[in-house]
């Protein structure tokens, strides 16, 4: 037995699974499928699908699924491949087959598995992205065996432990929290619900109706997928059916082969902080996720990742999702998110007690720091390795806003004595990252969820006692860049028919931007809660003037840390929330002047950001292109005078590979060099060039007007650094490191350079 | 003789109908003259005046009811030519438009294009951010006034968008629906700054919660209003010039129709109407009743849509997206995808298989057939290829079809796949009828309803040629094509069959027990004004009908059910018996078990529908004769693909026109008419009903 098993250490499946035999899979497809009737199967499968999420959604009622959309349902085959999943939140699908291989080699003899059962399972070691994500998967039988399975996934407000909604900011151990569900058969044979097992699930709850009802709405989503399904079967038959299940994965596998098959073999790594394992804690954590390329296959492993600690753990299920939300976006785009194929290229090897995947008993409550990390993570990784891949259909971007899901979250009771309790939705509307061609969309959603949604502002005022003074987008907050990334956006409050709220912070992306930037490009800004104490804001609005930003009332700023509990806020402070927007792309020297004078009179950048960032100089609403061109020339001569020595000669040989838009590695004789695309400058050889680079370090609040001193929140220097070619000192690639952190040799060409740690 | 006239312009043909007081129909169809779409709407009524053996002057002059349905507001919204807008909101809030809740990135747009993150951006801002000013002022949820409006300040954000060129102002204050007073106030103040320009209010439009969608509305209403308020003033000249002294009456997206003034003032209502007229064709018209509920499908040449009908009214809806804008007033609830005969066949590189549209080659380059120049295959070339289509009798003869045109194109995506051109046709044609099949099933089932309970009303161009098919996958009945000739003019004839309507609301968020005295007073209200309109209209007092209904949810949850609220004075036992009817109710739409009767009911919103009706020519009808049509009604006999059967095989082809009631088809038969074919496969059967409906059965359906 693997001591991957989903009980001390999270469950990663081997190549093969053990299954009782008493449990048989249908797995005979016809040889042959005419491409019509897979046409018609296909994309019936696809429809029924997203037809059982919006059933969920509606038999639900629950404001989690139509507001957060934190849901998503799959078909996967027999053994747990996925054909399709919803148009929903990706992080929570890509957790259920995990969960359903389980139950087939967990399950399969005791109790076993038959017709019109359903299993339910909220085990983030298992197959849950968290303890407050209900997994539900049901068999379908076709002639006494398994021809598939229908499953979902749904956010829960409630399922005990000492937060209300789980997003525990102190909790020291998984006792402290929610105490996770393996999968147990809650529905046993056609339809009949377990009463013990349903009231034991239901008292875990401070809502347990509304998780009854979201309960029966999973059940009903299974039955109706399950329904569809054994109609198609019926109409066509079960090989045919089989057959084009079977030819969706291949295709997909052989469409993620063909994107990959202009990249070079190699390894591409990202590295990312999270900071404050608990309250009090001023420490900065690594997160690293290496990506390796070998012969038509991804390997993924998280080396160089901090060991687990406070509440900054994710299960194995919870990171590999992470990772896979960013990678479907990119890669499988063209099967409308048909990954089974791509998983089956996929090789993941997480390392055991890291904060990438936990051992018992680490908490694993927060997915909103550390799946979004390990998204954040692949989106740059990912995106280095497309770059080599110089084709406009094949999208590569920066990080998206909302990087890590600034939970932030008010509870109380209101001046009428009703109990109140929530989380912002706002931060749904991220700023994107932009894209190769293009800025990121402002305001414009996340990387995870296709379909993201913020609520009215009259929506958090019907229900909850509050008034906003301001909801926008922020100026500037996409990081700069050739191509900028999204704006996200700031909201201020303050309590209306209420005495007290009470807040509680479980959240990262404060003190280190987690939005990176691609080639050059700037992070986005960070996450921020901010509380501005005793002030005016009742007689400013009396005198009939609405404040539209904290400095301009009395009293004073306090930065809320990113894991706090029980911070008050009454009828006089005003409270402020920023959440992360998206990471440039490129050198911001390279931008359109004329784009950044759009971006300046639309309101998306300030004026005096565009000189600072960008070089381009605006005077009374029109370009100085005069003045903006030796203004850039002033800003690349300062760069080069940070070098020492000659100007490097130009690199001779071909080209092997254009790394990005900034660097190519060619080939002269035996000898590899590194080159800048610009001026051609010989680079030298790829491993270390950062270090030979002329190399401009700031500490990170000057890579963004949105990003604050790092102080506040932490101990440890956070920086960015811009490279330089020492030829002609375009930027060519940035990074943000802490503490004492090395720059990460983050590419590696070439077969010899791609060999990774392997799962024990 | 009197006449009831309805016109309905569409992208390619202005389509006119003209009922008789003998409840005899004639069609006018010529094609559409954008950008002065009144030229086509003259030539299409002159054209069923013809037919009706009238002059236009004769027939305007005579006509008692001229109902029009028009895109002229849709257009403005696709071509994003509509009028420099200045919106003012409330300080802080400005950015609630061009923040679109997040979602207006992939609102209404194809799963491909959600999918892929770089393939949707947010649409081109309907006001961009420069001319929108934010003034001081607050109202809370409650409706109390927590700043008082700065009145100087909103004359100096009036005055600076009035000089940077508004042509038209759109006001959207938070919580305004609750208490609209600083909203009314900025629009006296802007009557008086910019006197005669378009001016529009979000409380007045759509009092409703959710200040984004009622921002949205508001700004679209202020976009599209002056241009179409020019067209409606220049339809209504010319009119009057021609001798029509009597209102041009509008086709709304809720069901019914505007006289001209009122759609003038809000011509949101117009937007997306395009195939309401045909669902409320089907709800009203006598001809119909008999089929009980319905579903209403009409292919034209780039879309299918399809609406329902159920207890002899249309389904509504309460969310409208509009350029990926989205807002909330109810309309007939209709989905489209794009599945026409313009449909582009291709091959998907990825599985190597075949797929069809969304992509159309439109009227031009149209159809490979067509000879316009379009080399990709589309549906109607299969339709050519597989026998369906008469190259010599289509529109009845305006439009010869080219045969090898066809096959050459079908061969382009069929030679790679192995097929030939006869078999990509089926293929093709077997995969759009699932793609239709699948779009009912969904607005269907998602609501609630299946298939199998409904006929299926197949209008427009194109759809006699698929109906059976997609009717057989759904395992509904029967197909109909509604008064034969006339279903592909269905949308004018919708627009006839309109009566007046207005739609009056606003949001009243209470939970229960109901205070009885203000729900009262607040439905007495939205039907006083209503009732005083339709006065005004002229409609007799016994011809109004006003129906009630309340927008209720339990509370913490999200489903909002509109439940009519019964006649009669609001007592205790009628909101008893409203809380039921919400219940069960909630459990039809929603399955047993799913109400969440703990949390309460929260009652969102409270709507009146008044309905002034409009006389109904009765329309005309024949005596069922002999099953068997008469002899020279039968044409000839043409090869074409049987699909039940997967042979081409010989069909019979009638000449619809000389079909009488009672005649029984049996396929494999086509039936050609002037302006639609209908296929009937070897195992079905059609049948002639008294008003001419063409009804379709197959022989394991019957």
């Amino acid at each position: 037995m693997s001591k991957w098993d989903g009980v001390n250490e999270c469950y990663v499946p081997g190549p093969q699974i053990t299954i009782d035999p008493s449990v048989k899979l249908h797995t005979v497809a016809d040889a042959e499928i005419d491409p019509v009737t897979y046409e018609v199967i296909r994309s019936s499968l696809w429809n029924i699908n997203a037809e059982a999420g919006e059933i969920i959604t509606r038999v639900s009622g629950s404001p989690i699924a139509q507001y957060a959309h934190d849901l998503n349902t799959v078909l996967l085959t027999e053994d747990a491949e996925y054909l399709y999943t919803g148009p929903y939140n990706l992080n929570l699908a890509v957790v259920i087959d995990l969960a359903v291989k389980w139950i087939l080699e967990f399950r399969s003899t005791d109790p076993g598995i038959a017709e019109g059962d359903i299993f339910l399972s909220t085990d983030p070691f298992v197959g849950a992205s968290h303890v407050t994500d209900t997994v539900m998967a049901s068999p379908i039988f076709v002639d006494g065996e398994i021809f598939g399975w229908a499953a979902s996934s749904f956010h829960q407000y409630d399922m005990g432990g000492s937060a209300p909604g789980g997003y525990s900011p102190d909790a020291r151990d998984r006792f402290e929290e929610a105490d996770p569900i393996p999968p147990v058969k809650i529905v046993e044979g056609e339809g009949r619900v377990r009463r013990d097992l349903l009231e034991w699930y239901l008292r875990k709850s401070r809502t347990p109706e509304l998780l009854e009802l979201d309960l029966r709405s999973q059940i009903a989503g299974c039955n109706y997928s399950k329904t569809r399904v054994l109609s198609l079967v019926e109409a066509y038959g079960a090989g045919t059916v089989k057959a084009a299940m079977r030819k969706i994965l291949d295709d997909g596998e052989r469409a993620f082969v063909k994107r990959l098959e202009h990249v070079p073999e190699g390894r591409w790594s990202c590295r990312g902080y999270l900071e404050s394992a608990e309250p009090g804690d001023r420490e900065v954590y690594t997160t690293v996720l290496n990506i390796h390329k070998q012969e038509g296959r991804l390997v993924i492993d998280q080396e160089g990742t901090s060991p687990q600690t406070g509440v900054l753990s994710i299960s194995y299920a919870a990171w590999r999702a992470g990772v896979m939300a960013p990678l479907v976006r990119l890669l499988c785009d063209d099967t409308i998110y048909a990954l089974g194929g791509a998983l089956r290229r996929l090789e993941f090897k997480p390392l055991a007690g890291s904060l990438m995947c936990a051992s018992h008993p680490a908490a694993t409550g927060n997915p909103g720091i550390g799946i979004c990390q390990a998204g954040s993570l692949a989106t740059v990784a990912l995106s280095r390795m497309l770059s080599t891949v110089e084709d406009p259909d094949q999208d590569i971007f920066a990080t998206a806003g909302t990087s890590i899901y600034p939970i932030s979250a008010l509870t109380g009771v209101d001046a009428a004595g009703n109990y109140f309790g929530t989380i912002h939705m706002e931060p749904m509307a991220g700023g994107l990252g932009a894209f190769r061609d293009g800025d990121g969309q402002d305001t414009g959603g996340t990387v995870y969820d296709a379909l993201a949604l913020a609520p009215n502002v009259e929506y958090s005022e019907q229900y909850f006692p509050i008034l906003f003074l301001y909801r926008r987008e922020l100026p500037g907050s996409g990081g700069a860049g050739r191509f900028r990334g999204g704006n996200s956006g700031v909201f201020a409050y303050m309590p209306h028919r209420a005495e007290v709220i009470d807040h509680y912070t479980a959240t990262s992306g404060m003190a280190v931007p987690t939005s990176l930037g691609l080639w050059g490009g700037h992070p986005g800004a960070t996450n921020r809660d901010l509380v501005r104490r005793g002030t005016d804001v009742e007689e400013r609005l009396r005198s009939g003037t609405i404040p539209q930003r904290l400095d301009e009332l009395s009293g004073e700023t306090e930065y809320v840390p990113p894991k706090e509990r029980d911070v008050l806020q009454h009828p006089s402070d005003v409270w402020e929330v920023r959440w992360a927007a998206g990471g440039g792309f490129g050198d911001p020297l390279e931008r359109a002047p004329e784009a950044v004078l759009h971006d300046v009179l639309n309101e998306s950048l300030e004026a005096e950001d565009s000189a600072a960032l960008y070089g381009v100089v605006i005077a009374d609403g029109a370009l100085d292109e005069a003045a903006t061109a030796s203004r850039r020339d002033e800003m690349r001569t300062a760069r080069l005078a940070g070098r020492e020595g000659e100007a490097p000669p130009v690199a001779t040989g071909e080209a092997i590979v254009h790394l990005g838009p900034t660097l190519s590695l060619l080939r002269d004789g035996a000898a590899v060099t590194l080159a800048c695309r610009s001026c051609g400058a010989d680079l030298g050889p790829l491993a270390g060039w950062k270090e030979r680079a002329i190399v401009l370090t700031e500490s990170v609040e000057a890579a963004n007007p949105e990003i604050d001193e790092p102080s506040v929140y932490v101990d440890a220097p956070i920086e960015f650094h811009t490279y330089h070619c020492r030829g002609c000192g375009r930027s060519l690639d940035s990074e943000v490191t802490a503490g004492l952190d090395s720059p990460l040799d983050d590419i590696a060409i070439g077969a010899e350079s791609s060999d990774s740690a392997s799962i024990e | 003789m009197s006449y009831v006239c309805g016109v309905d312009i569409g992208g390619t043909f202005t389509d006119a109908v003209v009922l008789d007081e003998g409840g005899r129909i004639h069609l006018g169809k010529r094609s559409s003259t954008p950008p002065n779409f009144e030229q086509g709407f003259f030539d299409a009524l002159e054209a069923a005046g013809e037919a009706a053996g009238v002059t236009l002057a004769r027939l305007l002059a005579d006509t008692t009811h001229l109902l029009h349905g028009t895109t002229v507001a849709t257009n403005l919204m696709v071509q994003m030519n509509g009028a420099k807008v200045g919106l003012i909101t409330t300080r802080g809030h400005r950015d609630v438009l061009p923040m679109m809740r997040s979602i207006g990135r992939v609102r209404g747009r194809s799963v491909e294009e959600i999918v892929r993150l770089s393939a949707s951006r947010k649409p081109t801002p309907i006001v961009p951010r420069s001319m929108i000013e934010e003034v001081d002022e607050r109202i809370d949820s409650k409706g109390e006034i927590v700043v008082e409006l700065d009145e100087e300040g909103a004359q100096a954000a009036i005055r600076r968008l009035h000089e940077a060129g508004a042509e038209a102002f759109a006001i959207s204050f938070l919580w305004s629906f609750i208490n609209p007073v600083h909203e009314l106030r900025v629009r006296r103040l802007v009557e008086e700054i910019a006197p005669g320009a378009f001016v529009t209010t979000s409380s007045e439009l759509v009092p409703k919660w959710g200040e984004y969608e009622r921002t949205a509305a508001v700004a679209i209403n202020a976009f599209v209003g002056p241009a179409t308020a020019d067209y409606l003033n220049r339809m209504s000249r010319r009119l009057s010039e021609l001798g029509y002294a009597r209102p041009l009456y509008l086709v709304e997206s809720a069901g019914g129709v505007l006289p001209a003034d009122s759609a003038a003032k809000d011509p949101l209502l117009l937007l997306g109407s395009g195939p309401v007229g045909g669902v409320t064709a089907a709800a009203q018209l006598e001809s119909a009743k008999e089929f009980g509920d319905i579903i209403v499908t009409d292919m034209g040449g780039t879309s299918f849509d399809v609406g329902l009908v159920v207890d002899g009214r249309p389904r509504y809806a309460n969310t409208s997206i509009v350029n990926q804008y989205e807002y909330f007033i109810p309309i007939v609830d209709v989905e489209s995808i794009g599945s026409g005969g313009g449909s582009i066949i291709w091959i998907d590189s990825v599985s190597g298989g075949m797929r069809v549209g969304p992509r159309s080659a439109g009227a031009r380059p149209g159809p490979a057939c067509y000879g316009r120049g379009g080399g990709e295959p589309t549906i109607s070339d299969a339709n050519l290829v597989l026998g369906y289509l008469n190259p010599e009798f289509f529109l009845g003869g305006v439009l010869d079809l080219d045969v090898g045109a066809a096959v050459a194109a079908l061969e382009s995506v069929g030679v790679p796949l192995g097929m030939s051109a006869e078999e990509a046709a089926v293929a093709a044609t077997r995969i759009v009828n699932h793609q239709m099949a699948d779009l009912i099933r969904k607005l269907t089932i998602e609501r609630g309803f299946h298939p199998r309970d409904f006929s299926i009303f197949s209008c427009g161009g194109a759809a006699g040629l698929h109906a059976m098919e997609y009717t057989a996958l759904l395992g509904s009945p029967r197909a109909v094509v509604p008064l034969g000739d006339t279903a592909s003019v269905w949308s004018a004839l919708g627009a006839a069959s309109c009566d007046l309507l207005y739609v009056r609301e606003r949001s009243l968020i209470r939970m229960a027990p109901f205070d009885r005295a203000e729900l009262a007073e607040s439905f007495g209200d939205l039907e006083a004004s209503a009732r005083e309109r339709l006065l005004e209209d002229g409609v007799a007092g016994e011809d109004i009908e006003v129906t009630r209904f309340a927008d209720m949810k339990y509370g913490g949850q999200v489903n909002s059910v509109s439940t009519p609220v019964g006649s009669g004075a609001i007592d205790a036992a009628l909101l008893e018996r409203l809380g039921d009817d919400f219940e069960a109710a909630y459990e039809r739409l929603y399955g047993k078990g799913t109400g969440h009767r703990k949390a309460g009911i929260e009652m969102t919103e409270i709507r009146i529908r008044a309905i002034g009706r409009q006389p109904k020519p009765e329309l005309a009808r024949e005596l069922r004769s002999d099953p068997s049509p008469p002899e020279d009604a039968m044409v000839g006999t043409r090869r074409a693909w049987d699909m039940v059967g997967s042979a081409f095989v010989d069909f019979d082809v009638w000449r619809g026109s000389q079909l009488r009631a009672g005649n029984i088809v049996q396929g494999p038969a086509i039936v050609e008419l002037a302006e639609t074919t209908v296929v009937v496969h070897g195992v079905d059967r059609l049948t002639v009903d008294e008003f001419g409906n063409f009804v379709c059965e197959r022989e394991d359906q019957r």
